[in-house]
């Protein structure tokens, strides 16, 4: 027996009553649930709605749809953080590696016009943050697609937030060991190489969403 | 099923195979044509096959499709190019194990003294 579209409609909004926020899953369990009941039906006309939709949910285990949800967002997680870090390996491997030990020279060579080596520090990881607004604002304002929330959307841009955890333990560094940079100027170097990596993190990230969100759009026909 | 854990090593390869042979399918059909061939011996819990195939999806060896069915969206699963190569290299990965698994459980004897 089919499902009418009335409740069809009752177990999507009962799939979102149980925190399943993201469009993917819900399409995904709705179908699953759905066409579950239709067997459980066509198996045995007596039972009711609400029994159908227990038996069916039932299959989903004690944790049911929430735990799943859990583990897509840990398997994306991995996936995604696994993609990042090899985009910026490519940087760190010949021939790449010379575009990146040139920005790191660049950078440490600059510092020669400033006379306190803290304050270049500071502008140097100052312009980062200032180039992150907009990345940012951008991330915001494209966290749907066309009003529908994606998991996977959600996960290419938290892993950005993690610029932000990056650049406090290298204002606390930067304070710690204020002295010594004052005395040996060679020490501005490896900060120089970390706004390096910090950039590339922010390159690649801004990449993996643009990414994400073409193929997201081609899958959902999103256009 | 009678022993969850002989089987779990190789869901993934199962839903490949099955993918494989039948070009897309979702969900729910992937669990039944896995009850339908296996007579009902093995049985793929929800809770183990979204996982599997988010999994496989997110390594690149799935790719999604959606399709409007009965006034619902449906999200159907097929191997991407690299996912049917790596499909044929897991099978032969399956083959060797269980051939492996055949000799140790039932050895031919030694003939040779």
């Amino acid at each position: 027996m089919k499902l009418t579209n009335q409740q069809i409609e009752y177990v999507e909004n009962y799939i979102i009553s149980k925190d399943i926020k993201w469009y993917e899953l819900q399409i995904e369990l709705t179908d699953h649930m759905v066409t579950s009941m239709e067997e459980f039906w066509k198996k045995d006309p007596e039972l009711t709605f609400h029994q159908v939709k227990q038996y069916a949910e039932e299959k989903f285990g004690r944790n049911g749809f929430k735990a799943i949800e859990e583990e897509r967002t840990q398997i994306l997680r991995k996936e995604f953080r696994k993609a990042q870090w090899k985009m910026i390996a490519e940087y760190l491997k010949f021939p790449k590696i010379i575009i990146s030990m040139l920005l790191a020279f660049l950078g440490f060579k600059a510092s020669f016009y400033f006379d306190d080596p803290i304050r270049f520090v500071t502008i140097l990881f100052g312009l980062l943050i200032i180039v992150s607004i907009p990345v940012f604002y951008s991330f915001y304002s494209n966290r749907k697609i066309k009003g529908k929330r994606f998991l996977e959307l959600n996960i290419s841009h938290r892993s950005l937030t993690g610029i932000f955890g990056l650049l406090y333990w290298i204002i606390y560094l930067l304070g710690s060991i204020k002295e010594s940079i004052q005395l040996h100027s060679i020490l501005i170097l490896p900060f120089c190489c970390v706004w390096v990596l910090v950039l590339l993190f922010l390159i690649t990230g801004i990449h993996l969403q643009k990414r994400t969100v073409q193929n997201i759009t081609r899958q959902y026909q999103l256009t | 099923m009678k022993n969850s854990q002989l089987y779990k090593g190789s869901l993934n390869t199962i839903i490949m195979k099955l993918l494989e042979e039948n070009g897309k399918m979702y969900g729910y059909e992937i669990t039944q044509k896995v009850k339908i061939i296996t007579q009902g011996e093995l049985n793929i819990t929800e809770g183990a096959l979204y996982p599997a195939l988010h999994k496989l999806e997110a390594e690149g060896i799935l790719d999604v499709e959606i399709e409007r069915v009965d006034n619902r969206m449906r999200k159907y699963y097929k191997l991407t190019e690299s996912g049917q190569k790596e499909t044929i290299n897991r099978l032969a990965e399956l083959e060797d194990f269980i051939r492996n698994m055949q000799s140790l459980v039932n050895p031919k004897p030694n003939l040779e003294f």
